[in-house]
């Protein structure tokens, strides 16, 4: 009951935002495992540093005991974050002609192209635009 | 009972929602806040800061941490962002419960408009504490943070450096022993 009562809250919350991404960030990353593997990240790697990514090792080194829900959490986590860099790769591709259009002159490099289209990729069309909410640009 | 509470809850959260999301920092104010309008000043460089903060703790005049100046006022005028992260006591294990402020800075630094720019992490203390050992924690502490950006956060390890101020550059010098010294800056140095 209660975790009905929650997935209902989270739907109704969710849904009153804009289109929603569909891939997550490294915040969100970092909050759906602290939510599904806190107890198992306490209790097996309750000593090891976020740097060097060891706090992952030490989950991999422990995937016999670890619990079902956080294995889960974490194929899921991978799953999204992968989704948005697939996203972020896409971007220019997806995007190509608006950003021709739309921000003609600007010399590419360093993250040029997309800091000038996304002023003004209001303008451009929808598959694009789900494309920059997806990669995490908004 | 609980026919009436929960319509009510559903009310409440909904009501509050877009609230919490104002108070609780996202990568957007974060990503507004980095970039850099104020030209970095040449010369400007990690290791200098490094020498500065060396050759503060020898100087006579630096001694009482209320009369402390800032070591560097160029360092507070580039565009940047103050971050709180917990650490275990005396150590450089960045706590779980700040994970996600660490993540939070790196969704930061793949964002479009910052891609072409190096950043610069600088950890704090309070003056709780030896100065030499606050300066040598500090350090530590930043290059943890600078590591957790690198892997597993994957940000490109040329693009961040990290320096260790100690208690060199307090926020609050008329109270050199409060929390909100222990602090750590995300300072953008240009290209």
């Amino acid at each position: 009951m209660r975790s009905g009562l929650r997935l209902i809250l989270f739907c109704l919350v969710a849904g009153a935002g804009q289109a929603e991404a569909q891939t997550i960030g490294y915040a969100q990353a970092i909050d759906l495992l602290a939510a599904n593997c806190g107890k198992d990240i306490a209790t097996y790697c309750g000593q090891a540093n976020l740097g060097g990514g060891r706090v992952q090792q030490c989950l991999v080194q422990n995937q016999a005991r670890i619990s079902g829900r956080c294995k889960a959490a974490t194929v899921e986590v991978v799953a999204l974050l992968r989704k948005r860099e697939a996203a972020r790769q896409a971007v220019l591709k997806l995007c190509e002609r608006d950003i021709g259009r739309l921000c003609a002159g600007v010399v590419a490099g360093d993250g040029n192209l997309l800091g000038c289209f996304l002023k003004v990729e209001a303008r451009a069309n929808a598959q694009c635009r789900q494309a920059v909410t997806d990669a995490g640009y908004r | 009972m609980n026919r009436l509470l929960l319509p009510a809850a559903i009310a409440l959260t909904v009501w509050l929602a877009p609230a919490m999301a104002q108070t609780r920092l996202n990568s957007g104010q974060i990503v507004n806040s980095l970039q850099g309008l104020e030209e970095v000043p040449p010369g400007f460089s990690a290791s200098l800061l490094r020498k500065q903060a060396r050759d503060s703790l020898a100087d006579p005049l630096r001694a009482n941490p209320n009369n402390r100046e800032p070591l560097s006022q160029q360092l507070e005028k580039l565009a940047q962002i103050t971050v709180a992260i917990q650490f275990d006591f005396g150590s450089a294990r960045i706590r779980p419960q700040s994970y996600r402020t660490v993540g939070l800075l790196a969704d930061s630094l793949y964002h479009p408009y910052l891609l072409g720019y190096r950043f610069l992490v600088v950890g704090h203390t309070d003056a709780v504490g030896g100065r030499e050992p606050n300066l040598e924690l500090s350090q530590r502490r930043a290059d943890a943070i600078r590591d957790a950006l690198i892997n597993p956060f994957g940000i490109a390890a040329q693009r961040i450096e990290a320096v260790g101020l100690g208690e060199e550059q307090l926020l609050n010098r008329r109270n050199p022993q409060a929390a909100e010294n222990r602090r750590v800056q995300l300072i953008n140095i240009g290209r």
